[in-house]
């Protein structure tokens, strides 16, 4: 069994992003000659949060912001996938509503979420619900498009059959479509994993108060840029460690199915 | 001589990407010349905020002429703001002569990198911070226990000086309920909040503008005294260019005294030059002009001068500062300068 190629192969990638990101950090302050009170190195950041004074207070904030901010990104990830699921199943149901609902899929794309925020939070309040409606916002659109285009995928001559046997919409959903639009709904799982960081870092700052997302602003204007650095080091991190957990689930469930291997 | 061409036209692709990746400018800027005669070549001033009226004393400098008669070539006043680069990390930076700041972000500024750029405060327009926690008049927040059963909307750069202002009333954090608040107070109209912390130059006049009565607590009587508007520069700049802030200082007085004569024509210019590109409201700047005159001229400086401090003034905003968690040294203050300026300039003390 190939399982350890399939881990393996996203794990070389991530090592290769990484590399690449420290490269283009270093080089960046070397040739802009930023100075050093702004511009902190990679090497700052590891004495900032390993080895100076107060290392483990450092620690303490910054993964106590970004713990915060996982479990944000994770309801907004959540909330935002569903509903596009939903909405793209309900399209192939009734073909109508794709024309009257996506233009307020695209509405959610092309107003920046921060003219949107005060809105948000006059409905959802400032906690959760709030985080979950703007993960939605900043996932659903590319989300929706990515799925539905993978519903519609399914083979035509497959979608002929159920036609034939007298097979209803619902069961050309399930049956078909479906599972056809797998690759698709990882490749929407992927694209949706930095929107719901977004998401969530806006939703941090705009409405709850908490965070890494916060903790940026609170960074700047106390002039922490240690602290600055290290969180938004932090989140680049988990961003890529959690595209490649999706990368790695991909792969494995390819094998598994045998659906979407060809491609 | 093609692999020269070669070498830098990849090193200018390669910075040309990173600028389109990153859309980050690098500039240094020094604003200070090294000519002895009265020459101090172009003049550079990081401001703490968008160009409001706050600055109505240095747009009078600039568009009557006091910075160049100063000796300053040209002048560059450069705008502030909620996302702009702190002034005084600009200054350690090597942008600007001077730059406008205020005790509590130059303390944190200090507390940050302080090991590295020793920075002085050299004036102080504000004798006194307009910091206000205001409420509407009919639930008001009178005196600081209040707050305790109301919700209050602090901004992110606001929380050091709002848990200062509880300690110093010796008010449990806890018992208050602190919601995030952008910029401006509007939530105080829609009942988001009871209560907002901001300036009583400027958030709270757009609510009374909207026409809502407010009740101000204001932070200066209420345990925070710090002087604000503060001019602050480096030692090294200090140590090495004492006669072009020298002039830098007696120039933005002169703009401060035409500055106080009108607040009319100081809103003015701020709504239709300064800070043109603002949108700003002419009603709103007139206020802020009246509301900000009486903190910039007091008794104090009827008697030694605008931008000049008490010893107290000092004392109270060192230990203001250190409240709010920022340990700056007993030497912050340098009035050494603007003290020189009234000496060499008995005139400037004839003002209205």
């Amino acid at each position: 069994m190939n399982i350890a190629k399939a881990i393996g192969q996203p794990l070389l990638n991530l090592l290769l992003s990484l590399t690449v990101i420290v490269t283009i950090w270093w080089g960046m302050l070397w040739v802009f000659d930023v100075s050093p009170i702004i511009g902190k190195g990679p090497d700052d950041i590891i004495d900032y949060l390993f080895f100076t004074e107060d290392a483990d207070k450092h620690r303490d904030v910054v993964f106590g912001d970004f713990w915060i901010t996982m479990a944000d990104t994770f309801i907004g990830f959540t909330a935002g996938l569903l509903v596009a699921s939903i909405v793209a199943m309900l399209f192939q149901l009734f073909t109508s509503l794709e024309a009257a609902l996506m233009p307020v899929a695209m509405i959610c794309r092309s107003v920046p979420l921060v003219a949107m925020a005060p809105i948000v939070v006059l409905m959802f309040g400032r906690d959760w619900a709030a985080v979950a409606a703007m993960g939605t916002i900043v996932v659903i659109f590319p989300a929706l498009v990515t799925i539905v285009s993978g519903l519609r995928s399914a083979p035509a001559t497959m979608q002929e059959v159920i036609h034939v046997y007298g097979g209803s919409r619902s069961t050309l959903l399930r049956k078909v479509m479906l599972p056809a639009s797998l690759p698709s709904f990882f490749t929407a799982t992927r694209v949706s994993i930095p929107g719901a960081l977004t998401g969530a870092l806006l939703a941090e700052w705009l409405a709850t108060g908490d965070g890494i997302g916060y903790g940026i602003v609170q960074a700047v204007s106390r002039t922490d840029y240690d602290r600055l650095w290290a969180s938004v080091v932090i989140v680049t991190l988990a961003s890529l460690l959690l595209y490649s957990c999706v990368g790695v689930v991909e792969r494995l469930v390819q094998r598994r199915t045998g659906i979407g291997l060809a491609a | 001589m093609s692999t020269t061409t070669h070498t830098t036209g990849s090193k200018k692709l390669a910075a040309a990407v990173a600028v389109a990746a990153l859309a980050v400018t690098a500039c240094g800027n020094e604003a200070s010349a090294d000519d002895a005669d009265g020459d101090f070549g172009d003049l550079e001033v990081p401001l703490s905020w968008i160009k409001t009226a706050e600055f109505a004393g240095n747009y009078f400098a600039e568009d009557n002429g006091y910075y160049e008669e100063a000796g300053f070539e040209s002048v560059n006043l450069i705008s502030g703001g909620p996302s702009a680069t702190p002034s005084a990390t600009q200054l350690a930076t090597g942008t600007g002569l001077a730059a406008l700041s205020n005790p509590v972000d130059t303390g944190s500024f200090i507390e940050a990198e302080g090991d590295d750029v020793d920075i002085k405060i050299i004036g102080s327009v504000f004798q006194t911070n307009a910091f206000s926690i205001f409420s509407l008049a009919d639930n008001p927040a009178s005196e600081p226990d209040d707050l305790t059963e109301m919700t209050v909307g602090v901004a992110p750069n606001n929380e050091g000086v709002f848990y200062a202002f509880l300690d110093a009333n010796d008010l449990d954090p806890d018992d208050v309920e602190v919601v995030t608040a952008g910029g401006d107070a509007s939530g105080l109209i829609t009942g988001e909040y009871d209560a907002y912390i901001g300036y009583a130059t400027n958030q709270a006049i757009s609510v009374e503008l909207d026409g809502h009565d407010l009740e101000h607590m204001m932070l200066h009587e209420n345990g925070l005294p710090f002087a604000a508007g503060s001019i602050i520069t480096t030692q090294e700049t200090i140590d090495s260019d004492r006669e072009t802030l020298k002039a830098f200082l007696e120039a933005t007085i002169r703009g401060w005294h035409d500055a106080l004569e009108d607040d009319d024509e100081a809103a003015r210019i701020t709504v239709e030059d300064h800070g043109a590109d603002q949108g700003l409201d002419m009603e709103h700047q007139v206020v802020t002009a009246e509301r900000q005159a009486e903190l910039i001229a007091d008794e104090w400086t009827a008697e030694h001068g605008l931008l000049t401090m008490s010893d107290e003034a000092i004392t109270d905003s060192i230990e203001s500062v250190r409240l709010v968690g920022y340990d700056v040294p007993d030497d912050l203050f340098d009035l050494s300068l603007v003290e020189e300026v009234y000496e060499e300039n008995p005139d400037l003390m004839e003002h209205p």
